[in-house]
């Protein structure tokens, strides 16, 4: 296919008209990322591949719904998540919870710096948090669910989303005071 | 090589009119134009050859079955692609389901196969793009391309166009030869037109029917060949032309029987085609 | 953008070693920037992902189903079926619009008052006639001349269509009819119904189908009308005789119809 360099907004604009060639588009340039990153909250691939299916198939048919605010990717990761969320519903399967950051052993200077960009001091105390704590906080916070939602996703009644989410609160207030 | 389709003494009469008047032609691999002039005949003659119509009296051999015959009949339409003067298309339809509505009506009934196919038949017309539009919703043009692509499905061996370029601007029009010059690869096209143009553009033989009669058929420089030395420039129009018009550079074009000192052009299709007629309709030299 | 994915950082994403906030971090930042997406693309499996964009394919292309269809299919019509059907004149929304109007309207006058209900008797057996009139044929089916050229058999499209035309506008009129009036009479118009539309399918393969089924219309209402003149009641059309009758022809024409004899002439090239 020869190199097209049209903004995803415009291909978004084509795609609501028919377009299939713009479809194509969309998901050379977002289907891996959207797999890689359901897959790190999903064991299952098959039921990953199905979600990603989903996913576009949704972006063809609401294309007309896309409202032009905010990156199309965050569009199209907010339609995957919620996606994977009734997926889980249907079908409670493993989650993949985060991998321990405990197993990353070698921060390199470098790399503390990069991450302390993108979210400072706090992203040390994330790293501490342990994995179910991690799980909620990034289901909620970095994923944009609800707690309905996380509930879902994480196969963990509301109320211990909620509980979990002060806790993490907690500790990290306490970890950055 | 034999002929993808041979019609001897082919006659249809409606009530008024006899349409064909006993209409004898060889087709085979490549382009024909069927050239002649509105009430020539034309669309019945196509309707013949797709086996839509059945013909008074004559017979009819295609890819060396018998229209006649039921069983054969319906093998023929499993071989032909055939696009109408007037493409209809159901209410509401998209593009692909479209195509996927033709394809079903061509016995293509493996799901998964029939919709690759219908992909690379929209594909080959240019029309990935608006596969998901409703066809109502397109231009003339476009919706022609997609009777086209119905035409396709299958991979006939027998292709019938009729009057495939009418109505279509010249940009259009352009597209469109362009089309049907890959489609006559490997493959017999038969289209109608009375566009000298297209004949000239696309065709390895032509056809001129006129009046229910075919009155020739050869390749186009044969039909260019017919006004050999018949066509010339004169200031006004001359004496001994039968036809003659004024050009854009004010000059008059010439045909018929050049006088002494006149000195012949090379002649066009469009020379030929008309001469031919000229003679027929009875117009004198 | 200050900082850009590293190919460590790619590969430590792309199989899954890359740690909880550090993982945030590249997913932050991948919805953000382009290029990097790009460069995760190379690294991801691209077996998976062609096999699903092959599924979305299928998926996306595949003719989005009418509610005609969707029904059909819950129904367990096979899905080509369903397509022929579905492209139907007879059976689109405005066609069954109409139908279910004019009957509308007329049960509405028949509640109102007890000549009206003859009218409905009388009316009542054309509408599933006119519903075949709109199932197959030149001038009702936009691609008539290019179905004609396909491979098809012509028998079993018009077959396909007259029956499910025939089911919706026969339960559409019943349900009506028992509305209208009570007991027996309210199938009263069904054999007569039945009677004429075997006439029209007998008839159809001498002429077009629209064309049969005006004729069979026609005859009918000039027989009401003859009735009327004669100052007969309209209701003896359907009286016990009537229905023996129509019986009898309903019958005759099935088995013209259905005759496998008969079925090779069925596709007529005129």
């Amino acid at each position: 296919m020869p190199a097209d360099d049209r903004p995803d907004t415009d291909l978004v604009s084509a795609a609501a008209d028919g377009d299939r060639t713009a479809l194509e588009l969309l998901y050379r340039r977002h289907a891996p990322w959207l797999l890689l990153r359901l897959q790190r909250r999903c064991a299952d691939p098959g039921l990953v591949d199905e979600v990603v299916q989903d996913t576009f198939v949704a972006v063809w048919r609401g294309a007309g719904r896309y409202d032009g605010r905010g990156e199309v990717a965050a569009w199209i990761w907010g339609i995957g998540v919620r996606r994977l969320v009734d997926a889980l519903r249907r079908r409670p399967h493993g989650i993949q919870l985060p991998v321990s950051p405990a197993a990353e052993v070698d921060l390199s200077a470098e790399e503390r710096v990069l991450l302390g960009v993108e979210y400072g001091d706090l992203a040390g105390a994330l790293d501490r948090l342990s994995p179910e704590l991690h799980a909620v906080v990034q289901a909620t916070v970095l994923d944009g669910l609800t707690t309905g939602e996380a509930s879902r996703l994480l196969g963990i009644p509301q109320g211990t989303v909620k509980t979990r989410m002060m806790r993490a609160r907690a500790q990290l207030r306490e970890e950055l005071a | 090589m034999t002929a993808t389709v041979v019609t001897q003494d082919v006659t249809k009469r409606f009530v008024r009119t006899q349409a064909l008047a006993g209409v004898s032609l060889s087709l085979s691999s490549g382009v024909t134009g069927l050239l002649g002039p509105n009430g020539a005949g034309k669309t019945t003659l196509l309707r013949i050859l797709a086996t839509v119509l059945a013909p008074d009296s004559g017979s009819v051999r295609t890819l060396g079955l018998d229209p006649a015959n039921p069983r054969e009949q319906t093998r023929i339409r499993r071989s032909l692609g055939y696009l109408p003067q007037e493409p209809g298309f159901q209410r509401g339809f998209s593009v692909f389901e479209f195509v996927d509505y033709v394809a079903i009506l061509k016995e293509m009934t493996h799901a998964r196969a029939r919709h690759d196919e219908v992909r690379r038949v929209i594909d080959s017309v240019d029309l990935t793009l608006v596969s998901g539009k409703r066809v109502r919703a397109l231009s003339g043009g476009m919706r022609r391309r997609v009777a086209l692509a119905a035409a396709l499905l299958g991979d006939p061996s027998l292709l019938v166009l009729d009057e495939p370029t009418a109505g279509l601007d010249p940009e259009q029009r352009l597209r469109f030869r362009e089309l049907v010059s890959r489609a006559g690869e490997g493959r017999a096209v038969v289209l109608s037109t009375h566009q000298t143009e297209d004949v000239a553009a696309l065709c390895q033989d032509v056809v001129v029917l006129h009046e229910g009669r075919v009155r020739f058929q050869g390749t186009p420089a044969q039909l260019a060949g017919l006004a050999d030395g018949r066509v010339w420039y004169a200031a006004a129009r001359g004496e001994g032309a039968a036809l003659a018009w004024r050009t854009g550079d004010g000059r008059h074009r010439n045909l018929g029987t050049p006088p002494v000192g006149a000195e012949p052009v090379p002649p066009t299709l469009e020379d030929g085609y008309l001469l031919l007629l000229g003679s027929a309709a009875g117009v004198a030299a | 953008m200050t900082w850009h994915l590293d190919p460590a950082q790619v590969r430590g994403y792309a199989d899954g070693t890359t740690g909880g906030a550090r993982a945030a971090s590249v997913e932050a930042h991948l919805l953000a920037c382009a290029d990097c997406r790009g460069l995760l693309a190379a690294a991801a499996p691209t077996d998976r992902l062609t096999a699903v964009w092959n599924a979305v394919q299928e998926t996306v292309d595949s003719p989005r189903r009418s509610w005609i269809e969707q029904l059909l299919i819950r129904a367990r019509v096979p899905e080509d079926d369903a397509r022929l059907l579905a492209a139907t004149p007879a059976l689109q929304a405005s066609w069954l619009l109409a139908l279910v109007g004019v009957l509308a309207f007329a049960t509405a006058a028949a509640g109102a008052d007890d000549r009206w209900l003859r009218i409905f008797l009388v009316v009542a057996p054309l509408v599933p006639v006119l519903g075949v009139a709109g199932a197959y044929g030149r001038g009702i089916d936009p691609t008539y001349e290019l179905t004609r050229a396909t491979p098809y058999p012509t028998v079993r499209l018009l077959l396909l269509r007259v029956v499910a035309v025939l089911t919706v506008s026969v339960i559409v009129t019943a349900a009506f009819s028992s509305v209208a009036t009570q007991g027996w009479d309210a199938l009263a118009w069904l054999l007569p119904s039945l009677a004429m539309v075997g006439l029209v399918l007998v008839l159809s393969r001498v002429v077009d189908l629209p064309l049969a089924a005006g004729a069979v219309a026609l005859v009918y209402v000039i027989a009401v009308f003859g009735l009327l003149l004669r100052r007969r009641d309209v209701v003896d059309l359907f009286a016990r005789s009537g229905q023996l009758v129509s019986l009898c022809v309903a019958a005759a024409c099935l088995a013209v119809v259905l005759s496998p004899a008969r079925r090779a002439a069925f596709r007529r090239v005129p």
